[in-house]
């Protein structure tokens, strides 16, 4: 039985497995390893995922949504053409590509999976993603914290033994710190923090901001297709600055009169308060692993947007040496989830590995006030697992009944640092049963249990009638019954699909319509031809002759789109 | 049993051989196979290494926050970077200058041979990353005193552009720099308030300014510990009491999450005469525009001053069974009603408790008077037909 390690990112997704004592990237039908988490709908209803879609964000906005993992855990809608869709909707919709890349690479059939999230991920969102699997018809058997998963690839490949790293993701929505030792085949995690909005589309976004400030239009007012091709243009713009000094940001959209110069220091800048921002969460792992800097052995940087010279730069100016940036930062989680896939098929080769990691954040209840008579502040945060326990962990607290003759306890379960309930999110509920008695005689205990896979089980007992209440949080925001998760898998299935096969000759359709939308004139005839023959090609349903005629196309495409961003 | 003989050797002090018996031990008690064995181990193994350090703590560690912090002029630690030749194997069209970390020097060998065309392990870091960077003890002296600087003059110190020295130093971002700096600068508004009589120097969006780098207010525990509770509330008093600008949501989920907050006795007073005035003009314009209507004389016949009732009572049993969850008036001062659950009422619910609401305002002589005892603001019709009004 092969488990399939999943790396489902925001931007990006990738998947791998263990085989042959090593973790293989399965490519995708493009034969690329990395599938854009971009799903779209079709003229026809079809359903569109990863590059194809991607390129129809441009010519076709209104049909294909991104971004999405961002709403993960909540219950958001997001329209896509005629239908609106979850976030775990969506989501399974791209594993469900990649598990279909999978089984045509290995030539069976899958029905496991471990899929990586997040350290920061809360409960919501880490049942959120449980679900996409099962959406998927994928078991998950397990949710791997991402920078433990990168952790996993470095540790091993590194051998080196006694070290202690720091990984740094930063990925397309998602900021994520873990201080990690890796002694013996064991790997420690030591701490772990992160943001839960701080990610690559962030700094695009801030990018966006200072760009409409320059040219001095209102995003508001723009079509929406506009839009995407200044954000698309933008997004270019970012990344070519990690390779260039400066660059020249013109023709992105036609009120734009003159061009916008930025260099590294403007950007930089610009950045500035995301960049506080990075350091905040760095700063609490250090604290609480009670580890100096200095003690680092190697900064690992994980996730696409930590190419970006002012992230760089700046881990060079936090820890003023430079990081280690030798492993893909786009791939190394996938393969990591791939490792994590072997442990959980008890490969040989990975007998003597055994990891650990820990809870990224404190759990507790909602306990009374007493010293806030007017309910200004709320009620007060108690914390029954601290943050960066060693999981799996299980913890007991006994509560005590505030009121006389009380016959109901309400135990709101919370997340989070903040001394005060309403800055911490909030988790979800439970209502136990007390006899009556005098304010403080009734006691329960409550234990709070949590698993490898970051999911919390909160049980209760009350001693003096000895009943127990054995369940999940219930009433949970975002969380789903049974017949809401039934109803989503027939939504799902009565969705139709693109064949794979023609997948290839489609996303070439799909990115010269891109292309045609972002330029202008002569290039656009030039454009319409191309497709227009393409067309014609596939319409006489030669095989050989639409091999040969992709290709031609595929290489005319790659020059007209070096061509066509910094003009 | 002690840790030791949990870990299986003899008491020791060297943190390696606790970390070998712990990795031998791990490997037969798998965390996700025997949880409870495995958190004994941990605990054990946390002990042992704790033990061991505070046994060999004869030589402490060489850098203390505390130490920088009263001596700014304390050289701290830094690692030169040194630039290299470029290796043109990788980087041919890469002009630009090429640093290279000497420290650590380990070498990494590719572990992935059978991806083609795609390098996953390659020493990339062929980037001009700007250094080197400022030397940290002149960072700290020009820092400190432009601080010192910027506060003396209470006018400059509120200036848009006087911070701006902030910006440009990359020293700010290593971490005992900036927390050392941001205790001494901390303790310079402190002073300087101090000066001014207990004013503050600052005003709002200078001051978020600082604190959206140094995060004062995410740290208050450490900084009370310093300066004590007093101080530091009146240096952060300019912070709002809690971010609660959210944006209003016209719809409530089935479901309320969250805590259930009891709306504020006011608040719902007014909304109901905001309520009570809508649908009297409501009820006016309806008279004055559709009296003509033959089905609505009937109604329109019962006259100015009691038509407008029922439409009332409809109007609050249909508004608040529904998404709103809220009348019109409730919705614009952030309430809403829910069950003590915290669930939408449905509607024999909304007229139960609407029905209840018409009894006790016609028997106001009575129940003005209960609900006057009934001092955790929820009012008898609530009470009855079990319903409460909460912020939203």
């Amino acid at each position: 039985m092969t488990i399939l390690g999943i790396d489902l990112g925001t931007t990006n997704s990738a998947c791998a497995i263990w085989k042959d004592g090593e973790s293989v990237l399965i490519p995708n039908r493009l034969g690329s390893y990395l599938t854009p988490s971009v799903v779209g709908v079709d003229e026809g209803g079809e359903i569109l995922v990863g590059e194809i879609a991607r390129h129809r964000l441009i010519s076709h906005p209104a049909m294909t949504t991104s971004v999405f993992k961002r709403y993960m855990g909540s219950d958001h809608q997001i329209r896509v053409g005629k239908k609106t869709f979850t976030a775990p909707e969506l989501s399974s919709l791209v594993l469900r590509s990649l598990k279909e890349d999978a089984e045509a690479f290995t030539g069976e059939s899958i029905s496991h999976a471990v899929i990586s999230v997040p350290a920061y991920f809360n409960d919501i969102q880490r049942k959120a993603t449980k679900l996409a699997g099962e959406l998927t018809g994928l078991q998950v058997d397990r949710l791997i914290n991402e920078p433990t998963a990168a952790a996993m690839m470095y540790g091993l490949h590194s051998r080196n033994d006694g070290a202690q790293f720091m990984i740094l993701d930063l990925g397309g929505g998602t900021f994520d710190v873990s201080i990690v030792e890796y002694f013996d085949g064991i790997l420690e995690v030591h701490a772990s923090s992160g943001d839960n909005h701080l990610g690559g589309e962030d700094f695009l976004n801030m990018l966006a901001e200072h760009y409409f400030n320059f040219i001095g239009v209102n995003p508001n007012t723009l079509k929406k297709t506009e839009l995407q091709h200044i954000y698309d243009g933008l997004e270019a713009a970012k990344r070519k600055l990690s390779f260039e000094r400066e660059i020249k940001i013109n023709g992105l959209t036609k009120s734009q009169q003159q061009p916008w110069l930025i260099n590294r220091q403007d950007f930089e800048r610009m950045m500035q308060p995301l960049l506080h921002r990075i350091q905040t969460p760095v700063e609490r792992t250090l604290r609480d692993a009670g580890i100096h800097p200095d003690n680092i052995g190697e900064v690992v940087l994980v996730g696409g947007a930590t190419r970006m010279h002012a992230f760089r730069s700046l881990v060079t100016k936090m820890f003023r040496r430079m990081p280690s940036g030798n492993i893909d930062p786009d791939l190394v989680v996938a393969m990591g989830a791939g490792i994590q896939a072997g442990l959980k098929q008890k490969d040989s080769d990975l007998d003597d590995i055994v990891l650990t990691d820990v809870c990224p954040y404190s759990l507790g209840t909602e306990i009374i006030n007493e010293n806030d008579p007017s309910g200004k502040q709320g009620g007060l945060f108690m914390p029954i697992i601290e943050r960066n326990s060693i999981v799996p962990v299980s913890i007991e607290r006994s509560l005590y009944t505030v009121s006389d003759n009380q016959t109901r306890v309400l135990i709101n379960v919370f997340q989070g640092e903040s001394r005060l309930v309403k800055h911490n999110v909030y988790l979800g509920e439970l209502e136990v049963k007390v006899p009556k008695a005098k304010a403080g005689k009734e006691s329960i205990d409550v234990r709070y249990s949590y698993d490898m896979n970051g999911l919390l089980e909160v049980d209760v007992t009350v001693p003096s009638t000895g009943k127990k209440y054995q369940k999940t949080i219930i009433n949970s925001p975002g969380s789903l019954s049974e017949s809401d998760i039934e109803k989503s898998k027939n939504k799902l299935a009565s969705l139709k699909f693109h064949p794979r096969a023609q997948e290839e000759n489609r996303s070439l359709i799909a990115r010269a319509e891109r292309l045609f939308e972002s330029s202008l004139g002569e290039r656009r005839e030039e454009l319409s031809q191309l497709l227009s023959s393409f067309d014609q090609v596939l319409e006489r349903q030669n095989p050989a002759e639409i091999k040969r005629a992709a290709k031609q196309m595929s290489e005319i495409l790659a020059e007209l789109e070096s061509e066509n961003l910094f003009s | 049993m002690s840790c030791w003989d949990i870990l299986e050797i003899e008491h020791t002090d060297d943190p390696v051989s606790i970390k070998r018996a712990y990795a031998r031990k791990l490997k037969k008690t798998r965390p996700d196979e025997d949880p409870q064995g495995f958190s004994q181990l941990h605990t054990a193994y946390k002990q042992a290494l704790q033990g061991a350090n505070i046994n060999r703590q004869t030589n402490p560690e060489p850098i203390r926050i505390t130490e920088l912090e009263t001596t700014p002029s304390h050289p701290i630690a830094t690692r030169s970077i040194h630039a290299q030749e470029p290796d043109d194997s990788t980087r041919q069209n890469d002009p630009t200058t090429t640093l290279e970390i000497p420290d650590p020097p380990t070498p990494r060998s590719p572990p992935v041979e059978n991806i083609p065309g795609r390098e996953l392990i390659s020493g990339h870091l062929h980037e001009d990353l700007d250094l080197p960077l400022e030397d940290l003890n002149q960072a700290w002296d020009r820092l400190t005193e432009a601080a010192d600087e910027v506060l003396s003059n209470s006018t400059r110190a509120n200036e848009p552009g006087s911070w701006s020295f902030l910006n440009d130093c990359d020293a700010l971002y290593h971490f005992d720099f900036k927390s050392s700096y941001s205790d001494f600068l901390f303790g310079r508004l402190v002073y300087y308030n101090e000066s001014n009589n207990g004013h503050n120097i600052l005003t709002k969006p200078p001051f978020d300014y600082l604190n959206s780098i140094f995060r004062w207010i995410d740290n208050r525990t450490i900084l009370e510990d310093n300066y004590g509770h007093e101080v530091v509330e009146s240096v952060l008093a300019l912070v709002p009491a809690a971010t609660e600008e959210q944006s209003m949501n016209w719809i409530s989920p089935r479901q309320h999450t969250g805590p259930m907050i009891q709306g504020n006795y006011y608040s719902r007073v007014f909304s109901t005469a905001l309520d009570l005035a809508l649908v009297f003009f409501t009820f006016i314009l309806i008279s004055k525009y559709m009296a003509n209507i033959e089905f609505l004389q009937g109604w329109l016949s019962m006259g100015k001053y009691f038509g407008w009732i029922p439409l009332y009572l409809a109007m609050v049993i249909v508004m608040t069974s529904t998404a709103f969850q809220a009348t019109p008036g409730m919705l614009l001062f952030g309430l809403k009603v829910v069950s003590p659950r915290g669930k939408r009422l449905n509607i024999l619910h909304s007229l139960l408790r609407t029905t209840l609401f018409l009894l006790s305002t016609a028997a106001f002589k009575i129940t003005v008077w209960i609900n006057l005892f009934l001092n955790d603001g929820r009012l008898l019709h609530d009470r009855l037909s079990r319903s409460m009004i909460i912020k939203r």
